[in-house]
């Protein structure tokens, strides 16, 4: 069946809202030790006030990626990740970041995915509304195709476990007490 | 639309079994309005004059199409490699599903009780109608995987299907991953 030109016209104005995105950079990568061995892949990308924002992806093993992301104005904040940029970009900075992300997993098609939404800092760490916005997102926008899909409300996480993995631990499990350790 | 019988590279399965499943449908509608509106001698009569020759040969139509359909079924392994393929074959899904119970009522018409002449018609409706539910269940059989989890694991996450997640969908949006 073919669509009318007007729900066509509206769906192209949905993506437009929700699907641009920014041009991003890959600036470098870096090991880090603690509190796991991790390499720290970093991008920077402009917002439309020309606001920089800065993404670590970190890499951890069994091919388990985390993104965060904050405004590079708060880059010597110690709470950078839990402060808002209130730039109302939201839409186009999370496009750009699963740009970014999709751009890894295109890399290494045996990569997961973990998320997990920082608390503001008037807020408990468990069911974040960070976390409520990247669930919501994700269950729409991610299939169930090549990552299984999980969350954990206690820790705001929510995680893509990719289908291809072959480890022979429980890697969620793991991933719970390293969650834990991180929390707690 | 492409029928059953249309032997070129452009034939799908679903296609084929929604054009079958629509046709069966509106049959058993057109055929319970005439249970309702006629008597059964005169639906007997109308039957043998008018309705009879064009029911046998529709009845001879299911039939090929069924036997054709039965290959192309047990061939047809749909591959879901990339997010497109996926998203066609959920939809197509979709589409067969709401077929489903009208096809389901078509199994529990009793041919002894129905007129003769129509019977054979019904007779390949009814076989029809099976074979597509059939396939409407292997194919739903495929997402099976998706909607348990890989491995058993005693942490507290709790694990999303593709049901809840296709159902979560929003169509306006194109999927990432």
């Amino acid at each position: 069946m073919g669509k009318s030109k007007s729900s066509l016209l509206l769906l192209d104005v949905i993506r437009i809202m929700f699907e641009e995105s920014y041009p991003y950079r890959y600036i470098n990568h870096q090991s880090a030790p603690e509190p796991f061995k991790h390499i720290c892949h970093n991008y920077s990308f402009y917002g439309k006030n020309r606001k920089r924002y800065i993404v670590n992806v970190e890499q951890y093993e069994h091919n388990i990626y985390c993104a965060k992301f904050y405004l590079a104005e708060h880059k010597f904040c110690d709470h950078k990740f839990k402060r808002m940029a209130n730039q109302f970009e939201c839409s186009r900075v999370i496009q750009t970041i699963a740009n970014i992300i999709l751009e890894l997993y295109h890399k290494n098609p045996f990569a997961s995915f973990l998320f997990i939404g920082s608390n503001s800092i008037d807020e408990n760490k468990d069911n974040t509304r960070r976390f409520k916005l990247y669930t919501k997102i994700i269950k729409r926008k991610a299939t169930a195709l090549n990552c299984e899909q999980y969350y954990i409300s206690k820790y705001s996480a929510y995680f893509l476990f990719n289908r291809f993995h072959n480890s022979n631990i429980d890697l969620l499990l793991e991933l719970e007490k390293r969650l834990h350790q991180v929390f707690n | 639309m492409p029928f059953m019988l249309t032997l070129d590279s452009s034939y799908n399965s679903f296609d084929a079994s929604l054009t079958s499943g629509n046709l069966l449908t509106s049959l058993e509608g057109l055929y319970t309005s005439l249970r309702k509106i006629m008597g059964r001698a005169l639906l007997l009569v109308l039957a043998t004059l008018f309705l009879l020759p064009f029911a046998f040969a529709l009845g001879l139509w299911f039939k090929k199409q069924r036997s054709f359909f039965l290959k192309t079924m047990r061939n047809d392994n749909q591959k879901l490699n990339t997010v497109e393929d996926y998203v066609s074959f959920r939809e197509n899904l979709d589409q067969l599903g709401e077929l489903k119970s009208k096809l389901s009522k078509l199994k529990t018409y009793n041919l002894k009780n129905a007129p003769w002449g129509v019977s054979f018609l019904l007779n390949q409706m009814q076989k029809t109608s099976s074979t597509l539910l059939q396939y409407y269940s292997w194919n739903e059989e495929k997402l099976a995987d998706f909607n348990k989890p890989r491995v058993k694991s005693s942490s507290h996450f709790v694990f999303v299907s593709e049901n809840e997640l296709w159902e979560n969908r929003n169509p306006a949006y194109s999927y990432w991953m």
